[in-house]
């Protein structure tokens, strides 16, 4: 058995004992877009209860108690829950009047940001004025960062939304009033027990842990875990635009970094190269265990530079260089020669392979630490050596 | 999905990037039958793989199951850069590491019975069974996923250690580890 005959062998087994569950998931991304149809209807009927509740007060008259229970009910049950998130992050409930029922402080910042201000009984759009007025005199949001992410959620998705448009467009205008332009992410975020349970292991708002579930959708290479620390600038700057997030006023400021320019010349100064040399530059803002970084990548003659920059500090974390075009160039070459020795000398290799794998073994047993610690010592030009060869090796063998 | 509609898939099984590609782009503009297709050429990577992390049957039952609804939802912000097996695969990592930080918190969770478990799935053969068992008790976790991830998903060497983040040549040693101990067991036809 050669290993493309065992690979294919697993391949069946495995494809065997995968258990179908196509229809299940399609039926539960059916049901999630259903949730909206749902939560509609759901909206028609609080229309109706709305106009009982008219017909109710009409009959308080007559009725006097029964009708009191009604309208008690009404004013004091939350219909929705707006979230300001900056870095500070507070909660507010609302009932159907859009007056405010309860604020929670969800951070310490959030303290600050409320000191004594007692926002209960005051309407929303007040809460949210005061609010803001007071992220800006307390230096949270400010030109160094601009960002806040606005949430809302209730049981009408529809209402929720006229909310979140209102109140996002408010607070780009307040933000526009100041010295600098704001950023302003806004978001309804739906009905989902798991996602609060999130938020509330990791003591965040849901809004938040919203946010940050739509970043790792999108970035597969974010944890969500390595992203709740981050104020709501820093997930602007690494997040880009998101489907379910609207983007209202400016982009995400950057300037606690040392910006992209300057992480780009520190790179060509380690590199030694002039600016007017270089092509293909990239440059991104990115986060890597848990420090702001910048990567850029760019080429130069035969070379392909690759930095890892702190961008509050500009510390050279890391920085590559790889010698593609050569190699390419030489494999180019030498690909028909090399294919045609391989394939004429395959057998032979597999015999040797054959002979000698128990040898190998032996010897690997008893060398085992003198190899980890060569190939520790040696990983990193191996890496890059691998790379470059792997990539041509590609495109002529399955190896 | 209609059952004859899942035959013809069956039938066809385009695993290559392009292919797959092409899958997610129009998954996300609702096209059930491109999902199905998808799920078909896939799945049984994303199985294995949560397989070999979890060792457990209904977790990495869930594990495939809510990697295709994330799937379904994200597929609109895939960006293709080739690589679609690595970004489907990816998600399937990230709620298996999800599933095992959650396992910390709770009690040991039992090891799976793999003779029971075999013996319960229909249309196995016993070469398949042997090739199972072999590859989920004989191997070690690390040459176990990179068996799978060369053998069911389809990646290079280099992909894997790209995937697993180590070093190529961690990865071609123990690939020849793990084929070789499976050659063992598998030319012999018995277990233990």
């Amino acid at each position: 058995m050669n290993d493309n005959q065992l690979d294919r062998r697993v391949e069946r087994a495995f494809g065997k004992i995968t258990p179908d569950v196509f229809d299940s998931v399609l039926s539960d991304c059916r049901r999630q877009k259903g949730r909206i149809i749902m939560a509609e209807s759901r909206r028609s009927r609080g229309g109706f209860a709305r106009s009982l509740a008219g017909i109710a007060a009409a009959l308080v008259l007559v009725l006097g108690a029964a009708g009191g229970i009604m309208s008690y009910g009404a004013a004091h049950s939350p219909v929705a829950v707006v979230s300001l998130d900056v870095n500070p992050s507070i909660e507010l409930k609302v009932n159907r009047n859009e007056k405010v029922l309860e604020v929670t402080a969800r951070n310490e910042d959030a303290q600050t940001v409320l000191g004594d201000m007692d926002l209960k009984g005051s309407s929303l759009d007040v809460a949210v004025n005061a609010i803001i007025g007071s992220m800006l005199r307390e230096g949270y949001l400010s030109d160094m960062a601009n960002s806040i992410l606005v949430s809302v959620s209730g049981e009408s998705q529809e209402a929720a939304a006229a909310i979140q448009q209102r109140l996002s467009r408010k607070v780009s205008a307040m933000l526009e009033g100041g010295s600098f332009a704001g950023s302003v992410l806004s978001q309804v975020v739906p009905e989902d027990d798991a996602l609060k349970a999130l938020a509330e292991k990791h003591g965040i708002s849901v809004g938040k842990a919203r946010l940050i579930k739509e970043i790792t959708a999108l970035k597969p290479e974010y944890s969500f875990e390595a992203l709740v620390p981050l104020s709501i600038n820093d997930l602007n700057l690494i997040g880009g635009s998101l489907p379910d997030i609207s983007m209202e006023g400016g982009s995400a400021s950057d300037k606690n970094y040392i910006g992209q320019d300057r992480a780009l010349t520190k790179a060509l100064e380690h590199a030694g190269i002039p600016s007017n040399v270089i092509q293909g530059v990239k440059a991104e803002l990115d986060l890597e265990n848990g420090i702001m970084v910048y990567e850029i990548e760019f080429s130069s003659g035969k070379y392909e530079y690759e930095y890892e920059i702190n961008a509050s500090s500009g510390e050279i974390i890391q920085s590559g260089r790889e010698m593609v075009e050569e190699i390419e160039a030489l494999a180019e070459q030498h690909a028909e020669e090399w294919k045609a020795w391989a394939d004429a000398h395959a057998e032979e290799w597999e015999t040797w392979a054959r002979e000698y794998a128990g040898d190998w073994e032996a010897w690997a047993r008893d060398h085992g630490d003198e190899v980890e610690k060569w190939a520790e010592k040696y990983a990193d030009d191996w890496e890059r050596w691998a790379e470059a060869w792997g990539a041509w090796a590609d495109s002529y063998f399955d190896f | 999905m209609s059952a004859i509609c899942m035959t013809q898939v069956n039938e066809q099984k385009d695993k290559s990037p392009n292919a797959l590609d092409s899958y997610i782009r129009l998954t996300a503009q609702g096209d059930s039958e491109a999902f199905a297709r998808l799920y078909q050429a896939t799945s049984s990577s994303v199985y294995a793989f949560a397989l070999s992390v979890l060792k457990n049957s209904q977790d990495a039952e869930d594990a495939l199951h809510d990697c295709y609804l994330n799937v379904y939802h994200s597929a609109a912000a895939y960006r293709s850069a080739g690589k679609p097996m690595a970004w489907i695969l990816t998600i399937a990592r990230n709620l298996c590491l999800q599933t095992l930080r959650e396992r910390r918190r709770q009690a040991e969770v039992p090891e799976e019975d793999w003779e029971r478990l075999l013996g319960q799935t229909p249309g196995l053969s016993q070469d398949d069974r042997l090739t199972l068992r072999a590859c989920m008790e004989a191997l070690q976790g690390q040459e176990r996923r990179i068996l799978l991830l060369h053998a069911v998903a389809g990646f290079k060497h280099r992909e894997i250690a790209d995937f697993l983040g180590i070093p190529l040549a961690t990865v071609l040693s123990k690939y020849a580890r793990a084929s070789k101990k499976m050659k063992t067991i598998l030319e012999k036809e018995s277990f233990r």
